[in-house]
């Protein structure tokens, strides 16, 4: 624990709520950060739905807002209660959580009348008033997945069969189903995001260029069989001449991140958003919002936010005992910033525009519960490797130098490096 | 000091902490992939602040060609009310209308035509062609129904949006119709910019483009020259046509303002400004000298006979006798300003042979005046002169010679009689009135019509008056042409001039300058303001005046002898005045033949002049007499004009029958 972290100990919200905490303690800047995100991204959601247009026509300004802060609340919920579930609990259920959400990615389509159609897309499970979408649970299973296989097969972690094999079966199986409906955004974040963690655990470079290769070979096929549902991943391209019809979205949300200046034209008095001109704004372009309320010093400040949540981040893998756990922050981290880089390089027009929220600040049901989900796993993680009885082993244990792995990939790995 | 790679040893130490070896090579690794992603995470904030600086100027363009629109309100237009200050001739109502405001960012026109056609009834190829206009603001239909509005906005079409627009209503309909004049919307041509070319020499920041603007034109053709586009006005605008409605436009017409507008992507409008701006933007309401019932009586004789008369049309007026205010003016067949398109649309730019409904006779239809302007003769010679109205006239008779063209009198005098110009007005002699006026002379006769502003502008405050040729193009007047002018030939006048001439008799001399608007009440206030009399001129002696009113009293009032009829223009109840004409109609340079215009100019009551009415009617087919055509409308209208006067009525002809 830092000299900051002690100095400060007593201001930290007490743990005393939470199943075996044994005197850990929470992220307190990655919780700042996390909390600033929320509040701003309410606000900021507010002032989206906050148009002229829904007033005149009699409209409820307040719609997306209450909902958006019902589903704050269950995600708030469903945060305490993650707080709960120790790291081993978490590693035994990660391939059934996986499985799961599999299964549901196949029921929209599957059972009849469960799935919810809405912009083009089929995403959603209707659940009596509420909608569920399948697709963040499958992030969220599909990076604790990663997580335990690539714990299981580090020693082979450089075999492309045995090391990466089951994880690059899960992706695409995911890819299908997430293709199906169509959702590019979360494969293109799950690409990426598996890529990393490939980087992380150390395969060899020809595995890597292996994996971008075949990537980049399936995403050509998929353009040249599907070339319009991937039309719009060029549109950055040639905005100019799409201005006005593929690329209508994109040309507004940067205008009004342009718009915005250096420091904004103040909260709620965003003219071109609120105008109506930026489809989706709520959503899928909310740091164009951000970019004309709070301005290019607003979305620094929101960017150094999210850098503070993937170095507090990277500093509890550190902390956690155990590969599982090493991997499962990192990849946890990195689900929670990685969307938010994206997201913005996709207001920005360097990436395609393809609907992905902002984690924290963008409108959304499932994915702001499973976002908190997410953070509450990440601190779960923390309280366990801030735990007294953990801070002593940690400080006890000396360093080591090779620890040969004992199961089967890792007999198999040295046979095959003896020989 | 400790070196760079020192640190990095130290921070890779502390990094891998009590870690296992593959644990620490894990997590350096993934500090590595941190700091790769927070230098994503600084480029996509450096690229996203150049985006500001280099593209700030054309997207804040972008965003105020999308959202910023302005309307232009014109306050609420002023009434038109009648000498009585209560009844009023024209108004203003807010009626729905459809508009089209700025073209939204999805509208499909074709789509938008076809859907509102059916429930506005209008061509849906017409309505998509009017939508592929760059005009900002498309006016599409005014005054909508009830189900017309609810129909459109059922239909919810985005751009498209029900306003509420002043409409320009006229209660009674075609009563003055065309002393009102009419509003209408502007025309493609009137709403076109205006484009003028900037001349490069002028301004010294310009004049360094003159090399780029040659070099431009001598490559491709093109002619870069900068251009300053205006438009003066914006296509929804109503323009005053004709009228007062035209000559108090200023007055009437409510200050224009620009109103600042929002729109969203959806078309929709959100005003910047308050509904107070509005509100003081409201034209003033004029008084005409008008009265409405004189004028209904005007205009029922008018239409009446020359129905019965089987005429073209019609025109007449009457001016108060003592002032020479207008109290009534018609022209039949008449204009509903209501309506205007029936009779102003297809007939405008031809020539008027008196049945175009658009024209206000009264002062658009200059005429030889024929017989009428013997009086003209009378005023002329008394006051100059050149006789008396007992001067004798010997040897003068019927038929005569006016250079070679061959006159005579309808009503000739008995063997042995001898014209004086008495009797020589009442019997509307011709070859008399040939001689007084080569008595006069050409020198004087012209310089008389100039000063009595004959074949001149009246000056009446109404737009379009016509003369015909203007007398005071005429350099002089031969002995012909005053014999010719004497009794009423060569020159041309309006009913209106001729009606002043009246006046000026009644008047002692004085003519009295026409003016309709007397009185002018501004838009937030109830006080009256009175316009003045414009000053009237003395055009001839009073002797003169006193004598040629004599002259045409006893015109009207001479007793017949018994068993015979009165004039047929004097009033049953009153005592009158006046002068009868038959003139040939001359429609562009040529006589018509057998086609006349009748006319009368007279007052009444004969001793105390109340009223002065110069009637015409065109080219009627059951009388070409004047007597008899127009007379009757004359002695009508005097009966019942002057009760309304409040003058007393006196049963002339039983009076004169029982003695």
């Amino acid at each position: 624990m830092s000299a900051w972290s002690v100095k400060f100990r007593r201001f930290w919200p007490r743990t005393g709520f939470i199943a075996n905490s044994r005197g850990g303690q929470l992220d307190i800047s990655m919780l700042l950060a996390v909390v600033t995100l929320l509040v701003v991204g309410t606000l900021l959601v507010f002032s989206t739905t906050l148009k002229p247009g829904i007033v005149a026509a009699g409209g409820d300004p307040y719609f997306n807002l209450k909902r958006h802060l019902i589903f704050m609340g269950i995600g708030i919920g469903a945060f305490v209660v993650v707080l709960n579930i120790s790291d081993s609990v978490l590693n035994a259920i990660a391939h059934s959580l996986l499985l799961i959400s599999i299964i549901l990615l196949g029921a929209i389509y599957l059972v009849p009348n469960l799935g919810v159609t809405g912009g083009n897309s089929t995403r959603w499970l209707a659940l009596g008033p509420f909608t569920f979408q399948p697709s963040e649970l499958a992030k969220l299973g599909f990076v604790l997945y990663l997580a335990k296989s690539l714990a299981h097969n580090q020693a082979v972690v450089h075999r492309f069969v045995y090391g990466l094999g089951p994880a690059l079966v899960a992706f695409g199986l995911l890819t299908v189903l997430l293709l199906r409906q169509p959702d590019v955004g979360s494969v293109m974040v799950l690409g990426i995001l598996m890529i990393l963690m490939f980087l992380v655990a150390g395969t060899g470079r020809w595995n890597l260029w292996a994996i971008l290769v075949g990537g980049a070979i399936g995403f050509l096929i998929m353009v040249v069989a599907w070339p319009a549902k991937f039309q719009r991943v060029f549109t950055p391209l040639y905005l100019d001449q799409v201005s006005h019809g593929e690329g209508y979205q994109l040309t507004h949300a940067i205008t009004s991140l342009v718009l915005g200046g250096t420091f904004g034209q103040g909260l709620g008095q965003g003219a071109h958003h609120s105008l109506g001109f930026l489809p989706a704004s709520h959503n899928d372009f909310i740091m164009a919002v951000a970019g004309e309320e709070l301005g290019l010093f607003g979305v620094a400040c929101l960017m150094i936010l999210y850098a503070v949540i993937l170095i507090r981040g990277v500093a509890t893998a550190r902390l956690v005992q155990g590969l599982f756990a090493k991997y499962a922050v990192f990849g946890l981290t990195m689900l929670l910033v990685l969307p938010a880089i994206v997201h913005l390089g996709v207001n920005l027009g360097l990436l395609p525009t393809k609907g992905l929220v902002c984690p924290f600040m963008s409108y959304g049901g499932t994915a702001q519960v499973v976002n908190l989900v997410t953070f509450g796993l990440i601190q779960r993680f923390h309280i366990e490797a801030t735990a007294e009885d953990a801070q002593v082993a940690f400080a006890a244990q000396p360093p080591k130098t090779v620890e040969p792995s004992t199961d089967e990939g890792g007999r198999i790995a040295a046979a095959w490096r003896s020989a | 000091m400790m070196g760079v790679r020192e640190k990095f040893r130290r921070l890779r130490r502390w990094i891998a902490g009590s870690n296992s070896q593959t644990e620490a090579e894990i997590l350096h690794r993934m500090v590595g992939v941190t700091v790769l992603t927070l230098l994503t995470l600084v480029f996509f904030v450096i690229k996203f602040g150049a985006l500001q600086k280099n593209e700030i100027e054309a997207r804040a363009t972008q965003h105020a060609h999308a959202t910023k629109r302005a309307k232009t309100i014109v306050g609420r237009r002023g009434d038109i009310y009648d000498r009585t200050g209560n009844k009023i001739l024209a108004t203003t109502s807010l009626e729905p209308a459809v508009v089209l405001r700025g073209v939204p960012a999805y509208f499909d026109r074709k789509s938008a035509a076809y859907q509102l056609a059916v429930p506005l009834d209008m061509d849906p190829e017409r309505l998509q062609k009017s939508f592929q206009t760059t005009s900002e603001n498309i006016l599409i239909k005014e005054r909508l129904t009830e189900q017309e509005v609810s129909a459109v906005e059922k239909l919810g079409i985005s751009g498209i949006s029900i306003e509420h627009h002043y409409h320009r209503f006229y209660p009674l309909e075609n009563l003055l119709g065309s002393v009102l004049g009419y509003l209408s919307v502007v025309t493609s041509e009137e709403v076109a910019p205006v484009i003028e070319v900037l001349d490069l020499n002028s301004e010294p920041e310009l004049a360094k483009w003159i090399p780029l603007v040659d070099s431009l034109r001598a490559i491709t053709g093109y002619d870069a020259t900068p251009k300053k586009v205006t438009r003066k006005y914006q296509p929804d605008s109503y323009l005053a046509r004709k009228g007062i409605e035209l000559s108090y436009d200023d007055v009437l017409r409510g200050r224009s303002k620009r109103l600042g507008q929002v729109s969203d992507s959806r078309g929709r409008l959100f005003p910047l400004g308050s509904a107070e701006d509005v509100l003081l933007t409201a034209g003033d309401s004029i008084l005409l000298s008008v009265d409405v019932d004189i004028q209904m009586v005007l205009d029922e004789q008018i239409e009446a006979h020359v129905k019965a008369q089987d005429a073209r049309g019609g025109m007449g007026v009457i001016l108060d006798a003592k002032t020479g205010d207008i109290l009534a003016m018609s022209s039949y067949p008449f204009l509903d300003p209501n309506n205007f398109k029936a009779a102003c649309g297809a007939t405008s730019g031809q020539v008027d042979d008196g049945s175009n409904a658009c024209r206000n006779k009264v002062v658009e239809f200059p005429f030889e005046p024929g017989s009428i302007a013997k009086m003209i003769t009378a005023m002329i010679g008394f006051d100059v002169g050149a006789f008396e109205p007992g001067t004798r006239l010997p040897g003068v008779g019927s038929p005569c010679f006016v250079g070679r063209n061959r006159v005579r009198d309808t009503h000739g005098l008995k063997k042995g009689e001898e014209y004086t110009v008495s009797s020589a007005f009442r019997h509307s002699s011709n070859c008399a009135f040939a001689e007084l006026g080569s008595r006069i002379g050409g020198k004087r006769f012209l310089e008389g019509l100039i000063r009595l502003g004959v074949g001149a502008k009246t000056g009446i405050d109404l737009p379009g008056e016509r003369i015909g040729r203007a007398i005071t193009s005429r350099t002089r007047m031969t002995e012909i042409d005053a014999k010719a002018a004497g009794y009423g030939y060569g020159y041309y006048t309006s009913i209106i001039n001729m009606a002043l001439l009246t006046a000026a008799v009644t008047m002692d001399g004085v003519k009295p300058k026409p003016q309709l608007v007397i009185g002018k009440r501004s838009h937030d206030s109830d006080n009256l303001e009175i316009i003045p009399r414009p000053k009237p001129q003395r055009v001839i002696s009073k002797r003169a005046a006193r004598q040629v009113k004599q002259l045409m009293v006893d015109a009207i009032m001479w007793e017949p002898e018994k068993g015979r009829a009165y004039h047929p223009a004097r009033p049953k109840l009153y005592s009158a005045a006046g002068k009868t004409g038959t003139a040939r109609i001359n429609l562009g340079g040529n006589y018509t033949q057998k086609a006349y215009n009748t006319s009368f100019v007279g007052f009444a009551p004969a001793e105390e002049p109340e009223i002065v009415v110069a009637l015409t009617l065109i080219d009627p087919q059951k009388n070409k007499l004047a007597a008899q055509a127009v007379g009757p409308v004359f002695r009508a209208v005097v009966d019942r004009v002057l009760p309304i006067r409040g003058i007393e009525a006196v049963e002339l002809e039983e009076a004169h029958a029982q003695r």
